[in-house]
């Protein structure tokens, strides 16, 4: 499963009201033990509601005032949205998730806090979009998604970033994005599976990602490599400064 | 004393690399049709890229990213694919200009129609960008474009009293003969011109191709706020110039060919070779920076390894964006719209544009997170957002008016 | 700002529907002779400044002759679109036949001009681009009439 099928989904309660869409998702690093990186991120929380401009603006925080108007006319309101814990879900189906509870049930957390023990994650505003950087500093492209692996006991955990256009169109959903799906499946052939990434390769997650592998040895390098080789390389001059 | 010489250096590179094919027509136009009732849009306009540039000049040097790499991650991938396929679209309209621009100032030399030298010019444009290193490809063609101050001195044997024309063109709204629709459609294109998108996501990007530190935010503030309003200054002149000599006359400017005429007339074939060769440079300059933008932009949204300041191998599908957009333009400069079409179109889409390429710039500055203890304070902050309320009503009525108006005629 | 092309690409629609369909009122006639004057007197004054530049040796024989021949392509097409309009009535006739033997005429000069400017013949372009002053004063006069 993809983070991509949890977030946009619509959400129902016990008595089939729709609550709203899942605009985030919470990560908890408490899970079983994955490379370098540490234990892995289990999924803690959905927090209902889409996100606004005003959270992307990172007007949920404190340090981030300016500018006033701004923050204002985008409204801070977008805290106390309601959230619920991976128990709280009776069935994933399609685009939909019921759950057990009743929306006035839900918990309605002002924000992203931080627990005494592990770490909360953000996965849309920290973890979603961001720059793998390798070991050479060199950029090794986005986390364009990521995978979930369902598990017997307790939520899911997050094992591998996705990265490239095969998870890009997805994220992007709609037209454009089955577009980019029908040009990656073309250009590599065989699976049309995105390039996976393991968790396991994680240094650390900070403004950008950092991994513990250089950018050549993953699978999101392919398409590079492949302009490389075919183009840039032909052209005299390409490996000067 | 090394730091003054080259703090100096920047803004004579600043300066010189100002003026593009957009400021070229759009000011000489306007000068020609409206004298300088509109020299105040060009006032305003270079106080907003000076905001905005050196906004994204210190996000890049705060946080080591440029703009873009940064607009997908407060704005998600959805949004910033929208911001980026409308920047892409009109920055390939720019690059087009600006190919087609220098392929009009070469037939101005040698009478040889502007067509054949699209290509060639623009296969120079690509050496270049491959060959020459960053900072000595920004440094040689930004002050060579210095060579435009000539159009300064034009201005002043045209019209010794300037300044008493000046002052006395402060009323506000067009000549009887042209209506406020034009006016307001001149207006914005004067906008578009002085604030193309292209420089701020080249700014910050150069930024970090220049290994920018925060001890160079003094340099990245004396190049934006004393370079760029020097660059300002031409523009006027070259609005000036277009005024003294064509309005008097009902000349109508819709041509490189006639921006020589006031220049020769005043300072003759010296002046015109300055002109000329200043032409060449800051059109060049700006051709360079608009291709890299191409190749920035993309590369920065798919997280794919961009710049210079890596070898050309470590960077494959940067340079491919790059050389594939210099192909397009090349198509387009050689379509039947003639290169003057091509910048008009480019400048209004780059006004109606604006809002979405400074928007994020305005929220990250705030954010401590990229910014550390450089955010912006709150005096920035009020004059950035009243310009992006300004920029929004101009986006919002730039179609319209290029309709009612019929592209301004 | 012309948007030469532009306006050729959409309102190419117009114009061959001007042609097809009369232009329904003579007040629109008039408008777009107004226009066609005021396009050709700008053409004609910038070959005057350019003449009087290259007789005085200000600029370069290839300069010139591309100014010359960049606004004889503008003068040359205001007329063509102008000539291809059908008048709708009496009075529009009128209007094209006090406007088009002037315009012809420029243009006919400002030919001459841009020959004499590709032989590099620089100091004899001042004469030959004097009749334009007259014309050039003439066609304004129209314009302003036409409004």
């Amino acid at each position: 499963m993809r983070l991509s099928d949890l977030i946009g989904s619509v959400v129902v309660d016990a008595e089939g009201d729709e609550i709203g869409d899942v605009g985030d998702v919470w990560l908890m690093q408490d899970g079983p033990p994955m490379g370098v990186f540490g234990a892995a991120l289990r999924v803690d929380r959905l927090v209902i509601g889409r996100f606004g401009l005003a959270s992307r603006a990172g007007y949920e925080r404190p340090d981030v005032r300016g500018p006033v108007i701004l923050a204002r006319l985008l409204g801070r309101g977008t805290k106390h949205r309601p959230v619920a814990s991976w128990s709280d879900i009776a069935a994933i189906e399609e685009g939909r998730i019921r759950l057990r509870r009743r929306s006035g049930d839900l918990e309605r957390p002002p924000s992203l806090e931080q627990p005494a023990t592990g770490r909360h994650w953000s996965a849309g505003l920290e973890l979603l979009d961001r720059q793998l950087v390798d070991p050479d500093g060199m950029m090794a492209g986005k986390v364009d998604d990521l995978r979930l692996e369902l598990r017997d006991e307790g939520p899911p955990i997050v094992t591998e970033i996705l990265a490239g256009p095969g998870a890009l169109a997805r994220r992007i959903g709609g037209r454009p994005g089955a577009w980019i799906a029908s040009v990656h499946a073309r250009l590599h052939t065989g699976s049309g599976d995105p390039a996976a990434i393991s968790f396991g390769v994680v240094g650390k997650i900070g403004d950008h990602v950092t991994l513990i592998v250089s950018r050549k040895d993953l699978a999101t390098f392919e398409a590079e490599a492949w302009a490389r080789d075919h183009v840039i390389a032909k052209i005299p001059g390409s490996s000067e400064a | 004393m090394k730091k003054v010489f080259e703090i100096f250096l920047g803004i004579l590179t600043a300066f010189g690399g100002f003026v593009d094919i957009g400021d070229l027509v759009a000011n000489a136009e306007t000068g020609a049709r409206f004298g300088m009732r509109l020299a105040g849009v060009v006032l305003v306009g270079v106080v907003g890229i000076v905001i905005y540039a050196e906004m994204s000049g210190r996000v890049a040097t705060m946080s080591k990213r440029p703009v873009f790499d940064v607009i997908r991650e407060r704005l998600g991938a959805r949004v910033a694919l929208v911001n980026l396929a409308a920047s892409f679209f009109i920055n390939l309209l720019t690059v087009a200009a600006e190919i087609g621009g220098l392929a009009l100032v070469i037939q101005l030399v040698t009478g040889i129609n502007y067509l054949l030298w699209v290509p060639l010019v623009a296969i120079a444009v690509w050496i270049v960008l491959w060959k020459v290193r960053f900072s000595i490809m920004e440094k040689v063609f930004g002050l060579s474009g210095l060579a435009l101050v000539v159009t300064a001195l034009a201005l002043w044997r045209l019209d010794p009293g300037f300044v008493n024309t000046l002052a006395s063109a402060r009323g506000f709204g067009p000549p009887p003969t042209e209506s406020w629709a034009t006016y307001a459609f001149f207006a914005i294109a004067l906008l578009g011109a002085a604030m193309t998108p292209y420089e701020v996501f080249f700014f910050s990007s150069g930024a970090v191709e220049e290994h920018w530190t925060r001890k160079d935010l003094l340099v990245n503030r004396a190049n934006v706020y004393i370079g760029f309003p020097l660059g300002g200054v031409l523009s006027l002149a070259i609005m000036g110039c277009s005024a003294a000599l064509f309005e008097p006359r009902g000349v109508s400017v819709d041509h490189l060919s006639q921006v020589t005429l006031p220049v020769s007339a005043t300072v003759g074939k010296l002046g015109l070779v300055f002109l000329l060769y200043g032409m060449f440079a800051a059109i060049f300059s700006a051709a360079l920076e608009t291709a890299l933008s191409a190749g920035y932009t993309v590369s920065q949204f798919f997280g794919w390894q961009w710049g210079k300041f890596v070898r050309p191998r470590e960077a494959a599908r940067f340079h491919i964006v790059i050389l594939l957009s210099l192909c397009v333009a090349v198509l387009i400069a050689l379509s039947t719209l003639d290169p003057i079409a091509v910048t008009e179109y480019s400048i209004v889409l780059a006004a109606a544009a604006l809002p979405l390429t400074y928007l994020p710039i305005l929220i990250v500055a705030n954010d401590p997170a990229y910014m550390k203890d450089k955010t912006n304070s709150m005096f920035l902050n009020a004059i950035a957002f009243i310009f992006l309320v300004v920029l929004m009503i101009v986006s919002i009525a730039t179609i319209p008016l290029m309709i009612w108006t019929k592209g301004g005629a | 700002m012309r948007f030469r092309r532009a306006r050729q690409l959409i309102a190419l629609l117009a114009v061959t529907a001007a042609c097809i369909a009369p232009t329904r009122t003579e007040a629109a006639y008039q408008a777009k002779a107004g226009d066609t004057a005021e396009a050709v007197v700008s053409a004609a004054r910038t070959v005057l400044v350019t003449a009087r530049v290259a007789a005085a040796g200000q600029s370069f024989g290839p300069t010139l002759a591309v100014t010359v021949a960049d606004v004889e392509a503008d003068a040359a097409s205001a007329r063509d679109a102008f000539a291809s309009i059908q008048p709708p009535d009496a009075p529009s006739d009128a209007i094209r036949r006090h406007l088009l033997p002037e315009v012809e005429r420029a243009v006919g000069v400002i030919e001459l001009v841009r020959i004499a400017a590709r032989r590099d013949l620089l100091d004899r372009l001042p004469a030959i681009a004097a009749p334009l002053q007259p014309i050039a004063a003439r066609l304004d006069r129209l314009a302003t009439r036409f409004g």
